[in-house]
């Protein structure tokens, strides 16, 4: 399973990849093909496609950026746990037998 | 009519660049998803948005690729490229239903097809149509793909009516010409069709073509070049002919006269030669042009064509009875009228004709097979008669010929029949056709018919 330093680096990747693919989507509804494709039907249908994919970036970009969130929220959780941990290696033999020792809250944390 | 303007270059260089931004979102696409395995997250919508933006990308790419074609062959062949906005739709919709598309099924989408089976005027005139879009490496593949989207071509009266050839301008320059055979194999009449009078026509032009390798006596290779040259296909282009029976006849002996394949004319690079008696024109078609000859070894109009070759029975009458018999499309009750046709005039000219002589032996077993009813000693008498043995020969330096036992649809002569064949051939023969034909192939082109009505 991932560390929390690596949910953590995986966050900013995702963020960076979300930030790019935010601004390709900006190039992609900025482009014309005006000035190689007259007004009209054709240049419009390509105009339509541009928009499409415009469009599926940037929820692209909003479902990265909602990922990189999950990630820092997994890191957290992960930092609590192990927070929780050490609280409970620090105690001697006699204090430990009074508590659990915590569980991994979920699956992924390691 | 609105004209369209646009600058192909540009608007290439544009589709190659939208093109490159799909490739790079489909790699990152790749990574996301390997990184949201390793940290066992959903994958949630990113990717599958990310998977979309990169279809619409390159299926734009793609479209801008084919109205550029579509663009270029209408200005080259002064032909009308309608595309107003249901056009331009459905040559998206065409972009986007070939993306991943590596042979050549087109029934994802449906092009606007012709409403009549032809009419008779309009000759010479032009209508786009489905575009081509090929799938495969450039190389054997690709010239693979090529020869099988041609012959599919050949049997779809929605892609070539009746009436009509088909030019392809691909986007590497050069023009693919695919010629149907005729329209009356199977309903056999006199004289022409009244609906469409068509020049792919059996008894009126079919037939008076077989007695030589000469466009003189062939109306249909005539039409052809009268209809690229007002088309206005530049000479000195390359081009590629593909024929399916009375097609594969024709682009033979075009591509035999020196005044269409030559000096002054075109230069035609390929010939694919589909369902007919080809080897006697072999030794008309200058050296550089390279020619692939298919026969499927139960086709039974090629073996009628070898028949008349063989010098055995009068050509014409013999084949008329037996394409008369091709009528109810059943193979035995074909070979049975073919081995008639056989006996019945081999024995009127047994004294004469040395191969007859040659082949007794096959005779006798046609004629056992007759008298018994044992369709299948008749046809492999017929078979050897005509000596049309199983197999891949180079008669001379860029020549292949393959016989290839095939399946019986349609007398053997359907193109199902050597679409199966083409789809796995692998002999180094073929293969190297293949290859030469499919190198520096594009992936797209623009595809036009050309009506040629006999006026």
């Amino acid at each position: 399973m991932p560390t929390a330093a690596e949910y953590r680096e995986a966050a900013s990747r995702l963020r960076t990849m979300g930030e790019n693919v935010l601004r390709r989507s900006a190039t992609v509804s900025g482009w014309t093909l005006d000035a190689h494709i007259g007004p009209g039907p054709v240049n419009d249908r390509a105009r339509q496609g541009l928009t499409v994919v415009a469009g599926h970036l940037t929820e692209a970009a909003d479902a990265l950026a909602r990922l990189a969130v999950t990630c820092d929220g997994r890191a957290a959780t992960c930092d609590r746990y192990h927070a929780r941990l050490a609280d409970y290696l620090s105690l001697d033999t006699a204090q430990r037998a009074l508590v659990q020792r915590p569980q991994p809250p979920y699956s992924w944390v390691q | 009519m609105p004209t369209l303007w646009i600058e192909p270059d540009a608007t290439l260089a544009a589709a190659h660049t939208w093109g490159g931004w799909g490739d790079e979102i489909a790699n990152a696409r790749a990574r996301l998803t390997t990184e949201l395995d390793d940290l066992a997250l959903p994958h949630g919508s990113a990717a599958s948005s990310l998977g979309r933006a990169t279809d619409e990308l390159w299926a734009a790419a793609l479209y801008l690729q084919l109205v550029v074609d579509h663009a270029l062959a209408a200005d080259e062949m002064s032909l009308v490229a309608e595309l107003d906005a249901a056009g331009a739709d459905l040559l998206y919709g065409y972009a986007r239903a070939n993306l991943a598309t590596t042979t050549m099924s087109c029934s994802a989408f449906t092009y606007p097809l012709p409403t009549a089976e032809g009419d008779p005027g309009g000759t010479y005139t032009g209508d786009a149509r489905e575009p081509w879009v090929l799938g495969g490496d450039a190389g054997t593949e690709r010239g693979r793909e090529l020869i099988m989207r041609a012959l599919r071509d050949t049997a779809s009266s929605g892609q070539i009516q009746q009436d009509e050839f088909q030019v392809v301008r691909m986007a590497d320059g050069r023009y693919l010409v695919v010629l149907p055979g005729v329209t009356d194999l199977r309903h056999p009449g006199w004289g022409l069709d009244e609906h469409h009078r068509t020049v792919r026509d059996l008894d009126q032009y079919a037939f008076p073509s077989s007695r030589s390798a000469d466009v003189d006596d062939n109306r249909y290779a005539q039409m052809v070049a009268e209809a690229l040259a007002i088309r206005g296909v530049p000479t000195g282009s390359e081009l590629v002919m593909i024929g399916h029976s009375f097609g594969a006849d024709t682009a033979l002996d075009l591509a035999a006269d020196p005044s269409f394949n030559g000096p002054g004319g075109y230069r035609v690079t390929h010939v694919v030669a589909a369902a007919y008696w080809s080897q006697p024109q072999l030794e008309h078609v200058p050296d550089g042009t390279e020619v692939l000859v298919l026969q499927n070894r139960s086709d039974v109009p090629v073996i009628a064509e070898a028949v008349g070759d063989s010098g055995v029975v009068d050509a014409v009458d013999a084949r008329v009875d037996i394409i008369g018999s091709i009528v109810d499309l059943d193979p035995i009750g074909v070979f049975a009228n073919a081995g008639r046709a056989v006996y019945h005039d081999a024995e009127i000219a047994m004294s004469a004709i040395d191969h007859t002589v040659d082949h007794a032996d096959d005779l006798a077993r046609i004629s056992a097979g007759f008298n018994t009813f044992q369709p299948w000693l008749l046809a492999d008498g017929i078979h050897d008669f005509v000596t049309l043995e199983p197999g891949v020969s180079a008669p001379r330096d860029g020549h292949v010929v393959a016989v290839f036992d095939g399946g019986l649809t349609g007398a053997g002569h359907d193109q199902d029949n050597y679409l199966d064949y083409l789809g796995t051939v692998d002999d180094p023969a073929v293969t190297a056709f293949l290859t030469s034909l499919g190198t520096g192939s594009s992936i797209t082109g623009s595809a036009w018919s050309i009506d040629v009505t006999v006026p």
